[in-house]
């Protein structure tokens, strides 16, 4: 599969990576994957936040449509436009794999920078999600949409993913529900708020 | 020391008397020309002073290439004598199959100390002349930049590569630089020739723009001895798009453009204000190619709040920000040490970057 990405900021529970295209990057909530070369790990992350912003901060961009009918002839009167944004995404780390094992906790050191991001298959997220030791890696995530936004979009995902697999869609997303119960212990609001969006 | 405001306040009012004295007879010279047909001198009739043509329609597919130049100036006190030159280069194409390609190719180079000698002038001098001489060769980067624009897009695609500022190499006559500035005014020519020659087979024009004009070639022709050009054509072409009648630059500068010259030019109104468009002899007397660079140079004013969006683009791209510029030194200071290159900064410089009290 053709990589999406590369690392621009590194650190060891997030890293920032850029899009090729402007306005396209994985969903929120998706699994994505990156190496750290040095450790030969892959390093597993979701996607918690995409924004796309000037390459140049001191340019503001301006209003150009007035006479446009939509998005495609705003582009097509100034093509110039794409070429001076970026988009990139936020990834919170939940894991890495070294040889078929695979770690449901904090790899010893984030990817490379400019390291390249590639976005997992369903198999891969089925696997990755089977064990859900990752929950609590996800809950502490900071910055971005909201936490429960992005585990649950992470959990929907995972749940499509096992489905495809054989497993039972509503089956994952109750374990998933239960795992979530003591991890929330004393936040029943958090924990309703997520669960509502479990569907 | 910071600025003492207190005593630059006056002064500024001593500017703003003399600057509205300068409008008020300004305006008095342009009352005489409103309405009026403006007496032209003998033989300047062929001015044609009456004449607007209105901006025909781009074609529906069409190219636009630019490029702009940024310069690191010599710095004399640097351990070392280095330039940078970056050229800024932009392809803009509309129609049916839009796109843009933005970029820009810096280069770094030493200055050849030989060329300079700086026995009995005083560093001002030497500073001035390290600075013309780094321009113009940016100004030949800038349309070598153009034609390699050119020999990589589409020969079929109707196409305008527009150049920033004047067409023509502002050269100065210091003696002693002749043989250095002679070499870039082969070069530069050169590059016109290319341009025109590669044109014989494909629907392709240039020209260049200036912003704000300063010059008074016209006003000058006809008397009008306060005004600028720009001024009195602000008068003469009231809608946006339309151009004034093509004209021929006698400029003392022209013989630096060789085959290749004289420059032509016309005025136009861009929108928000009256822009120079300059064109070599071979876009003047084409009427095919003239009505191009009028229609693709006014669209590009309309897509972009009147200045054309292809050298807006280019600027930015070439642009060196102020701490690109210290980053670039630090690095050539950091390679002059470790290869043992260092003679070390002077203390004017040092003093400068680190002020001490």
């Amino acid at each position: 599969m053709a990589h999406i990405g590369e690392v621009i900021e590194s650190s060891t529970e997030r890293f920032v990576a850029q899009s090729y295209e402007v306005n396209s990057a994985p969903p929120l909530g998706s699994l994505v994957r990156a190496q750290q070369e040095g450790e030969g790990i892959t390093i597993y992350g979701v996607v918690t936040n995409i924004e796309t912003t000037p390459l140049d901060p001191s340019r503001r961009p301006v209003a150009r449509g007035r006479d446009a009918a939509s998005l495609a002839d705003i582009i097509k009167e100034h093509p110039q436009l794409m070429e001076l944004f970026r988009t990139s995404f936020d990834v919170a780390v939940v894991g890495h794999q070294r040889g078929e094992q695979v770690y449901q906790h904090l790899p010893p050191l984030p990817p490379e920078v400019h390291q390249l991001v590639f976005q997992c298959s369903a198999d891969e997220v089925a696997t990755f999600s089977h064990d859900l030791g990752f929950l609590p890696l996800l809950l502490t995530q900071h910055g971005g949409p909201g936490t429960e936004e992005v585990l649950a979009a992470f959990l929907r995902r995972a749940a499509d993913a096992q489905a495809a697999g054989g497993d039972g869609r509503q089956a994952f997303l109750v374990q998933a529900g239960k795992r979530l119960v003591p991890l929330l212990r004393g936040e029943s609001v958090r924990l309703a708020t997520i669960l509502a969006k479990l569907r | 020391m910071s600025l003492d405001i207190v005593q630059v306040a006056p002064q500024l009012e001593h500017m703003l008397t003399a600057l509205k004295e300068g409008v008020a007879q300004r305006d008095a010279q342009l009352s005489r020309v409103r309405g009026a047909t403006i007496p032209l001198p003998d033989g300047a009739h062929d001015l044609h002073l009456d004449l607007a043509f209105e901006a025909a329609e781009t074609p529906a597919d069409f190219v636009v290439l630019a490029t702009d130049g940024s310069q690191i100036d010599i710095d004399r006190h640097a351990p070392a004598s280095y330039y940078l030159i970056n050229v800024g280069e932009v392809f803009l194409r509309y129609g049916s199959v839009p796109g843009a390609r933005l970029s820009n190719r810096p280069s770094a180079k030493l200055s050849d100390e030989s060329l300079i000698s700086q026995d009995a002038y005083p560093d001002e001098a030497i500073e001035e002349q390290d600075r013309v001489i780094v321009a113009l060769e940016r100004a030949v980067a800038e349309l070598d930049g153009l034609l390699a624009l050119v020999r990589s897009s589409d020969t079929t695609v109707p196409t305008l590569a527009l150049m920033d500022g004047t067409l023509v190499l502002w050269t100065f006559g210091e003696e002693r630089f002749k043989p250095r500035v002679g070499t870039y005014i082969k070069e530069y020519e050169a590059s016109l020739r290319a341009i025109r020659e590669l044109a014989v087979h494909r629907p392709l024009s240039l020209a260049s723009y200036i912003s704000y004009p300063g010059s008074n070639e016209i006003a000058r022709t006809v008397k009008l001895h306060d005004l600028l050009d720009r001024q009195l054509f602000g008068e003469l072409l009231r809608q946006p798009g339309q151009r004034s009648h093509v004209f021929v630059s006698d400029s003392q500068m022209q013989k630096n453009l060789g085959e290749e010259g004289p420059a032509h030019f016309f005025y136009m109104n861009a929108g928000p204000e009256i822009g120079r468009i300059e064109v070599p002899p071979w876009v003047a007397k084409d009427p095919q190619r003239l009505s191009f660079v009028h229609a693709a140079v006014f669209d590009q004013c309309r897509r972009n709040f009147g200045y054309p969006v292809a050298l807006m683009e280019a600027h930015e791209q070439a642009v060196v920000s102020e701490a690109d510029r210290q980053a670039f030194r630090r690095l050539v200071e950091q390679g002059l040490a470790s290869e043992k290159l260092a003679s070390g900064e002077s203390m004017k410089s040092w003093s400068k970057r680190v002020p001490w009290a």
